[in-house]
Order: structure tokens, then sequence, then C-alpha cells
């Protein structure tokens, strides 16, 4: 399915920059939700052919309106582009009956101002000159990933206890709150392939500017359907709320130490469920040989991704630094072993104590940091999320 | 100092000089700031109906 300019016939997309519906030949310009796509539909023999080996390879095929070519898509695209003629192509069954996505926020950002953002972004990094010299933007595709956004009342009656000991006294503070609270647009990713990671760095999107899903708005683009089920996105919603409200209920503790959650009985509420697209760029960069993802949000251009490491420049930095800190710490542990309190040898161990504790401390919290780090880097450089770029 | 000391010393250099890397790493490599998931959904005041602080001895 294509949508034809009423003047020239040739192929209408959606323009991020006008919000309105482009002649990609003889620049026409039209409103969204000028096609009618029932007429076109009833005009149109069904585009969609299945395979027989759609079963075990998870693909389809249908023809392109434009040229009549097959095109295949996989089990998660609503809409691509003609590997052949390069004109995009929505497929009917996935945008309709059960499937069809109730809101669409509409890209907001241009492909070019994308590019543009996005490349600078590289050259301006601190990353190693040769290899911003010779990186290459392969692909870059604006494609609208699925969304569920839920209203959720959330009503708790929750005690809060914090204990403290000292000496022979130990007192006990606690806290007791009935509060209720009513999350809007509470959004879940549904797309198995753009993970928790990468969407909370994408967010936020300002749901109040979705409209209606109207079909025409996937033209120039790819979007993908959602693969998670009702009930996996429900419970993530549902966990989700939780986390928030404890953390919004502690918020109005007026201590520093509200201590921990003691009795709680929630009621959760599930008021409404949406299904939406929000716009992402994709782009795949190849840098010296090696394949990147960036991702930014379609509608407000805040980027997300992972550059490379100039390897030979941290390890010197580290070398630095270690240097560095080695001799202070050296000196601070020389000073403590020949600390005298009141003739004695014995001050020192306080001190000496705390350091370790410090160190025991640190050690886990280095860690997790580290994790983190190569956490964003494995998932930034997974072949999952640069192969949904790059097969398309 | 006894060798132990020395080997502490050293670790918590390392530690120090790790967790620098990692934040500069942070910085400098990595784009894109996690959303404050706080800010974005408990915008509203939430509607307490009940409220008791209290100390016990």
């Amino acid at each position: 399915m294509k949508f034809e300019c009423q003047a020239c016939g040739g192929v209408v997309e959606y323009s991020a920059q006008l919000d309105k519906m482009v002649c990609a030949f003889c620049g026409c310009i039209f409103d969204v939700g000028e096609f009618d796509l029932a007429q076109e539909r009833e005009a149109k023999a069904p585009d969609v052919v299945p395979i027989m080996a759609q079963d075990i390879m998870e693909y389809r095929v249908f023809s392109c309106a434009s040229c009549g070519a097959e095109i295949l898509i996989n089990g998660v695209e609503s809409s691509k582009f003609c590997a052949y003629c390069g004109q995009p192509a929505i497929s009917f069954d996935r945008i309709a009956g059960e499937l069809k996505p109730d809101y669409i926020i509409p890209f907001k950002v241009t492909k070019e101002y994308a590019m543009e953002k996005m490349s600078e972004t590289i050259r301006k990094a601190k990353i190693q000159p040769e290899k911003i010299e010779n990186f290459k933007v392969e692909y870059l595709r604006g494609i609208y990933m699925p969304y569920r956004l839920y209203d959720i009342e959330y009503y708790d009656d929750q005690v809060w206890r914090a204990q403290k000991e000292g000496g022979y006294m130990r007192s006990s503070k606690s806290y007791h709150r009935r509060v209720r609270y009513t999350f809007r647009d509470l959004g879940i990713p549904t797309a198995s392939r753009l993970n928790d990671e990468i969407s909370q760095r994408l967010e936020p999107f300002d749901t109040t500017a979705k409209v209606p899903f109207d079909s025409e708005y996937l033209s120039g683009y790819y979007a993908d359907r959602y693969d998670k089920s009702a009930e996996e996105t429900n419970l993530a919603a549902m966990a989700k709320a939780k986390e928030l409200f404890n953390a919004g209920v502690r918020r109005t503790i007026d201590s520093s130490d509200p201590g921990n959650l003691d009795v709680t009985g929630p009621e959760v509420e599930l008021l409404e469920s949406s299904y939406v697209l929000v716009p992402v760029w994709f782009m795949t960069v190849k840098l010296d040989g090696e394949v990147y993802t960036m991702t930014m949000n379609g509608q407000t251009g805040k980027m997300a991704g992972a550059l490379p490491v100039w390897k030979a420049r941290e390890c010197l930095c580290f070398a630095a630094f270690f240097t560095m800190f080695s001799m202070i710490s050296i000196s601070v542990f020389s000073c403590l072993m020949n600390m005298r309190v009141a003739g004695e040898q014995t001050g020192h161990m306080v001190l000496y104590s705390l350091l370790l504790l410090f160190i025991m401390v640190l050690t886990p919290f280095t860690y997790f940091k580290f994790r983190g780090v190569r956490r964003t880097y494995q998932m930034m450089r997974s072949r999952g999320l640069s192969s949904m770029v790059r097969e398309r | 100092m006894r060798v132990i000391d020395y080997v502490f010393a050293i670790y918590l250099a390392f530690l120090f000089a790790a967790l620098l890397i990692l934040n500069r790493i942070g910085k400098n490599a990595i784009i894109g700031e996690v959303a404050d998931e706080e800010e974005m959904y408990l915008d509203r005041p939430m509607q307490i109906e009940y409220q008791d602080d209290r100390v016990d001895y």
C-alpha cells in the first residue's frame, strides 16, 4: 500500500518538518488524514501474500504498490521501503485490526537534523582522531517503536519504620501514610528489541502531543509492532507504578532516614491502557570497522548511545591517576602506622579500621559502576540492535 | 609499614583511579542521561488522606 499524490501520482510521505503529507516528486502538500484508506483498500487487491515458509522463517511477502516487486517483512515490521524502487510501503495487515495502534506521536525531528546532530556529536567526541576521520554513517532509519501507556490509580496504607540503637537507648520512629495517586501515561516499551536501558535514555516523550493513529504518519518511516504480551507489559507497569509510588510516599516523610517500608497493602486499579507508536531515529556508524548504534528521540532530539573509547589515552590517564593516588595512599597509610596517641601506637587503629571500611564500601561501588558502563556498551554494540537497523 | 599495608594502600589507589576513569568514560563516551522517572510521573502532588508521624522509645 502507498499514498499516491492526487496531482502527479507520485508517492506521498509524511514530513516531520511541516506536519503534512508531501509528494516526493512534485512537492504537493496535503493534510494528514486527507487520504481515504478504506477506498484505496477496496480498490486494490489485497497486497499481502503469505508464503509457504512463513511459519518457519517468520517472514511475509507483499507486493510493492509502486513497482510490483516482492518485499519481505519480518514478524515485527509494519512499514518499510521497497528495496528496488525505494518507495515507502505499508503492510495493511499489520496496521489494521487488533494490531492497530490507538495513538501515534509523529516525528518532529527531520532526517537532515538527525544526521547533522549525530554526526556533529561523533565529530566532537573525545575519541581517537583517526576513527573520526574514517567514520561512516551506514544507515539512518526513522522507526516508530511501540509503547503502551497506562493510567493507573494506586492507593496504599503504608507504615515506614526506622529503628535506631544508641547505648542503652533504643528508639523507634514510625510514619503512617494513607496515600492515593493516579499515574497518567505511564510508558512501557513493548518491543523486546528496544530494551529498557535504551528507552530510559531516550525518554521522556511528550505524550500530550500524541494524536489518534493514522497510517499516513507511517509513510516515509519504518514501524515495528509490539511483541511483548499484554500480561507482560501490565506486570511491568504495575511494578513501575509500585516503585514510583513508594518513592513518592518516601518523599512526603520529612526525615533523611524514613527507615524501611514495614506495612503495606496496596490497591491498584488499571484505569486505561493505550497502544502508541513513538518516533525514534536509529543510526549505525562504522568506526574503524566496528559498528555502533546511536539513537535519537524523534520528538525531542535527545540522543542516546555509546562511542568507542580511546583506549591508549584512557590507559595513560589510568596510569597517571594510579601513580598519583598510590603515592597519596602510601603516605596516608605510612603516617597512620607511625602515629602515636599518648605515647601508644593504638590510636591509629581506629583510623586504620575506618580506612579498611572505606575500601570495603568502595569496592562494590566501583564494581557496579564498571558493570553499568560495560552493560551500556554491550547494549549499544549488540547485534540485535544494529541488525534491527541494518536489515531494513 | 608492613607488606599488607602496602597492598591496602595500592588497592585503594587502584579503586580511586578506576572510579575516575569510569566517570570519564561515562561523561565523554556515553551519550544520553537516563530519564528521571520520578520527575516524569510524580509531577503532581500525592493525595495524602491520612498522616501520622510518631516517635516511640
